[in-house]
């Protein structure tokens, strides 16, 4: 990514909270980043992180009682936040398409996949059933599905996980979106099937040229598919960076905790996997200082009372969040 | 598909049958010789026996129920005690009106209903959503026979814009289908809110606001679709309350629907009238209710595939 380019989409200072009885809860903490053309960024974490109400914060799809509090988020040079909801509809799918996590769920059991793929043509442009059908059929075949023609008769529910999911990216690829999000599209999935989905949707990034936010807890998923990745906890961006450094050289203690506890094909089964202790700490009841301090093992005093900014560090567009990052830094000898 | 139809139409066949036995036993075992509601009051023992023979209380129960059932085949539903003529003919006199104003009234119940559920779901708590809530609480709270003598008061004696009773044309139908779909439209409502808001927090629905469908569509058609299959449930459940309201309504109003005649049947221990109003209203609520079963499977593909 040159550093000329235009990101496609710029998303500043966004912040996601949800009104409840209980109280505010924060679920998406001052997030900033860009996604460049053409390139995948992954978004990770744990359940709860946050990362999945960010990925839909972009187009305004998160459901009462959240709500976007601050922030901008701008596509291809507008706020997409000050668009009225009318706007906003025209956005959806033409401009930025999506991928749910559950095909079984995010499909509508009582019309067919044909029904559905012609409806959203025709919600954007003007043609007859026809020719949104043949445009439907064309994405489907582009996903990988045999017989477009009968699958365009079928409901959801008379396909498996996998030719489902293909489905909701034909839907996603629809009407060529320059962006797509991805919010955990292969979690409901079988492990054979995720890889065939991750494969499908790599190739379809290189040869479409679309933008790609992938959502996912799956570190590996994560590092075959993303350029660059964000790290979350608890609402906020713990790391930032170009993929392969940051597996690498993780200089955020959560990071570097998040890869130990993954495990790979090279992982030793004799030693149990390294888990993080402790839980996500409640939307309602953060830490005053890091939000990873309780749990992490390089903790010292000044974490809990500072939260530390997200700021540059080392190799190019690394950002971390860290007061004493994993980095040995000239004059700083770190444990 | 087919084959499920042909199968509850025989078991609906069957309860019919039933049905029909257990009100002629019934009929019979309570207080009340229809001879004695015939004549006078201080009629003689040979008056009284006259009748008995003329309506055939006499025989036995067996030999009774045999007339009975023999001539159902016929299309002989007997002769009523109380006006000798045939039932048949009195009954379907009346199956008209007694007809529209249950379908008005269950038109005017979903109309309602569907208006303040769809537009309560969509913003609970709002102040539409309160009203409608008011209102079905209140429809299910006032008895249907008050509700009836108070728009008489009001629209027929205060204002003078409906007629209070008979039928003389479609403005004797306003109040009687007001009484009675007050009364009707509040399950329908609740039951229509509650899953519309169900729907609405489903996936699908947010796939398609994420893929720019329009607010209205995805309302009346994605969402409406998926809770309209417990509404339709209801509505089956509905023609119990359909068929009662419209006999207090046809009563208070002094509609000549068929109603009427079978409180007057009851009243009078009309035996043979009383056994053929129950066939209809049998047969009306299990055919219905079959047609509500086919409903569902055209509605939802899932339980056609199972069928």
């Amino acid at each position: 990514m040159s550093e000329q380019t235009q990101p496609r989409l710029a998303v500043r200072n966004l912040t996601t909270v949800f009104h409840t009885r209980a109280g505010r809860f924060v679920a998406v903490d001052d997030i900033s980043f860009d996604v460049y053309p053409g390139e995948c960024l992954g978004i990770v974490g744990e359940s709860g992180s946050g990362k999945s109400v960010a990925a839909l914060s972009i187009m305004g799809l998160v459901d009462y009682p959240g709500q976007i509090e601050a922030g901008r988020i701008e596509y291809a040079g507008t706020d997409l936040r000050t668009l009225s909801e009318n706007q906003l509809r025209r956005v959806r799918g033409e401009e930025i398409g999506i991928i749910f996590q559950d095909p079984q769920t995010s499909l509508n059991p009582l019309f067919t996949v044909g029904t559905q793929l012609v409806d959203v043509v025709r919600a954007h442009r003007k043609i007859s059933k026809s020719e949104a059908a043949a445009l439907a059929i064309e994405k489907m075949k582009l996903v990988g599905i045999s017989a477009p023609e009968s699958r365009m008769k079928s409901y959801p529910w008379e396909l498996s996980g996998g030719q489902r999911q293909r489905i909701a990216i034909a839907m996603a690829l629809l009407l060529g979106p320059k962006l797509i999000i991805a919010d955990e599209p292969t979690t409901a999935l079988d492990v054979s099937i995720q890889a065939q989905i991750v494969d499908l949707l790599i190739s379809l990034k290189n040869e479409l040229d679309f933008s790609l936010i992938f959502v996912s807890h799956d570190l590996g998923v994560i590092q075959n598919v993303a350029n660059r990745v964000m790290v979350m906890y608890a609402g906020r961006m713990m790391e930032t960076g170009e993929v392969g450094s940051l597996f690498r050289d993780p200089y955020h203690p959560y990071t570097a905790a998040l890869l130990a506890s993954a495990p790979t094909l090279r992982t030793n089964r004799s030693e149990p996997l390294q888990a993080i202790d402790g839980r996500l700490p409640s939307p309602g009841k953060l830490p005053p200082g890091c939000v990873f301090a309780p749990r992490c093992q390089y903790v010292q005093e000044d974490c809990r009372v500072r939260q530390p900014l997200l700021e540059s560090i080392g190799d190019a567009g690394r950002r971390v969040a860290c007061i004493h990052p994993l980095i040995a830094l000239p004059d700083e000898v770190h444990v | 598909m087919r084959k499920v139809i042909l199968r509850r139409l025989l078991q609906n066949i069957v309860l019919v049958v039933v049905i029909v036995l257990v009100v002629f036993i019934l009929m019979r075992l309570t207080a009340g010789d229809p001879a004695r509601m015939k004549a006078p009051v201080f009629a003689s023992d040979e008056i009284l026996q006259s009748y008995r023979e003329q309506f055939g209380t006499d025989r036995p129960l067996t030999a009774q129920l045999w007339d009975f059932v023999s001539g159902i085949p016929r299309g002989d539903f007997g002769t009523s005690f109380r006006y000798q003529q045939p039932v048949f003919e009195l009954i379907w006199q009346r199956v008209p009106e007694t007809a529209l104003l249950a379908f008005t009234s269950l038109t005017l119940a979903l109309l309602v209903a569907i208006v303040l559920g769809v537009a309560g779901a969509r913003r609970p708590g709002s102040a539409i959503d309160r009203f409608g809530i008011a209102a079905s609480t209140l429809g299910q709270s006032a008895p249907t026979f008050w509700v009836a003598l108070m728009l008489v008061l009001i629209f027929s004696v205060h204002f003078r814009w409906f007629p209070a009773v008979g039928f003389t044309g479609w403005k004797s139908l306003v109040l009687p289908s007001i009484a009675v779909a007050l009364a009707v439209f509040p399950a329908d409502l609740r039951v229509l809110r509650s899953s519309m808001i169900d729907t609405f927090h489903q996936e699908h629905i947010r796939t398609a606001r994420a893929f720019g469908i329009s607010n209205r569509r995805i309302t009346w058609l994605y969402a409406f679709r998926n809770a309209a299959l417990p509404l339709i449930t209801v509505v089956g459940i509905d023609l119990g309350y359909l068929l009662g309201g419209t006999i207090v309504a046809e009563v208070v109003f002094n509609y000549p629907g068929v109603g009427q005649l079978a409180i007057d049947s009851v009243n009078a221990r009309d035996y043979p009238l009383i056994q053929a109003i129950t066939i209809l209203t049998a047969m009306v609520f299990v055919f219905v209710n079959l047609g509500i079963d086919v409903l569902y499977m055209v509605l939802d593909p899932r339980i056609r595939i199972e069928a």
